[in-house]
Parts: structure tokens; sequence; C-alpha cells
């Protein structure tokens, strides 16, 4: 398989991203202002699109890396995993006690957390296991 | 230490060099990143067993000759 290089992968998904912004941007005050839930439920899932683009390319991206690459990867993935489930966890807890007091918009955070971890896992396993800082070659 | 398992002693550098190929070379060669093989060749990454039968087929050398267990650590 032809190597999806790092920098094809990081234009594809700015790309992706600005879009999800626009997306945000442009439905935001349209789905505030309207009142047809069918309506409002598809304004709302829409910015999941680019989102679902991004985790499809993510995936080209890992399948077409080679072994140690894959291998840091999945580990930063369950690294991540593991440290957002935590924290959801004690969120959740927090809130049951009523000592956070939220709404389920908190949730929006997950999913960029989850990027934002997977990223410093992935950096520091680069380092640690290729011995270079160099994360967009491994 | 390593993160996952035990490492292995090789004998990658040695023979690349004997050939006068650089990482990237060899790592094209074997379809992987130069950076796998500079992990390889440091002891900071052991090979699946496939990329180990590359390197050994690649190097024209018997798997048991180039990898051996690291003992000392």
């Amino acid at each position: 398989m032809a190597r999806y290089s790092h920098r094809r992968y990081q234009v594809h998904t700015a790309i992706l991203m600005a879009v999800y912004a626009m997306l945000l941007v442009w439905l935001w005050p349209q789905m505030n202002a309207t009142h047809a839930t069918g309506l409002k439920i598809v304004l709302a899932l829409t910015p999941l699109l680019p989102v679902v683009a991004v985790v499809a390319l993510m995936a080209r991206y890992v399948m077409a890396s080679d072994e140690l690459q894959q291998r840091i990867t999945l580990l930063a993935l369950g690294i991540a995993t593991s440290v957002v489930s935590a924290a959801s966890l004690v969120g959740a807890f927090l809130a049951m006690a009523h000592v956070w007091v939220t709404d389920g918009s908190v949730l929006v955070w997950i999913f960029p957390s989850l990027c934002f971890v997977f990223g410093l896992s992935r950096i520091l396993l680069t380092r640690r296991m290729a011995g270079t800082w160099k994360f967009w070659a491994c | 230490m390593e993160i996952l398992g035990l490492l292995m002693r090789n004998r990658v550098r040695e023979l690349r060099e004997a050939r006068g190929w650089s990482q990237a070379e060899l790592g094209e060669r074997l379809d992987v990143s130069r950076q796998t093989i500079n992990a390889i060749e440091t002891g900071k990454y052991d090979p699946s067993l496939p990329l180990a039968f590359k390197l050994a087929r690649e190097f024209k050398q018997r798997i048991e000759s180039m990898f051996e267990p690291d003992e000392e650590r």
C-alpha cells in the first residue's frame, strides 16, 4: 500500500477541521432559531460529518504506516482513551454528587480532549520508542 | 527499559554499514520508515517476526545469526 504521508494527512485534516468550524458558525444560529425537532436534529448533527471524515483519515493514515508507527499510534490511543474515560468518570461522579453543576454540553469536550491527550502521548512515545521528537516521521 | 516486552540484540547496523546503505535506503527496501530502522538498530524496538525475516532476507543471513536475546538488560 502506498504510504499516506504525514503532510497529506495534515492538509486533509486541516481542510476538514476548517469545514467543521465553518459548519458550526453557520449552523448554530440557525439551529437555535428553528423549532422543528427533525430539522434541529439534522442541523445539530451535520458538524459530525467532517469529524467522521477525520476519523476515517486517521484510520487510513494508521493502516498505511509501518509496524512501529502503528504500535506507537495504538499505544497513544490506548493511553488517551484511558485518561479521558477516567476523567469523564470523575466528572460524572462529581456531577451526580451535585458538587459540579453542569449540563450535557460539556460532552462536546470529550473528542477534543481525546485528540489532545492522543497527540501528547504520541509525541512522548515517539521520543521513547523511536528516539526522536519528530513524531510526524513516525 | 522497553515499554512492552524484552529487547533483543541485533546486527542490523553492522550489516547495513558493511553494505554502505543509509538507514533511509534500508527503510525503503523494507518499506518501513528511517525512524523504525533507527529504533531497531539502537535496540529501542524489536521488529515483528515478518519484518525480522525481511531483514534477514535482505542481508542474506539466517535470522538467528542476526538477533539474539539481550541477557544483560
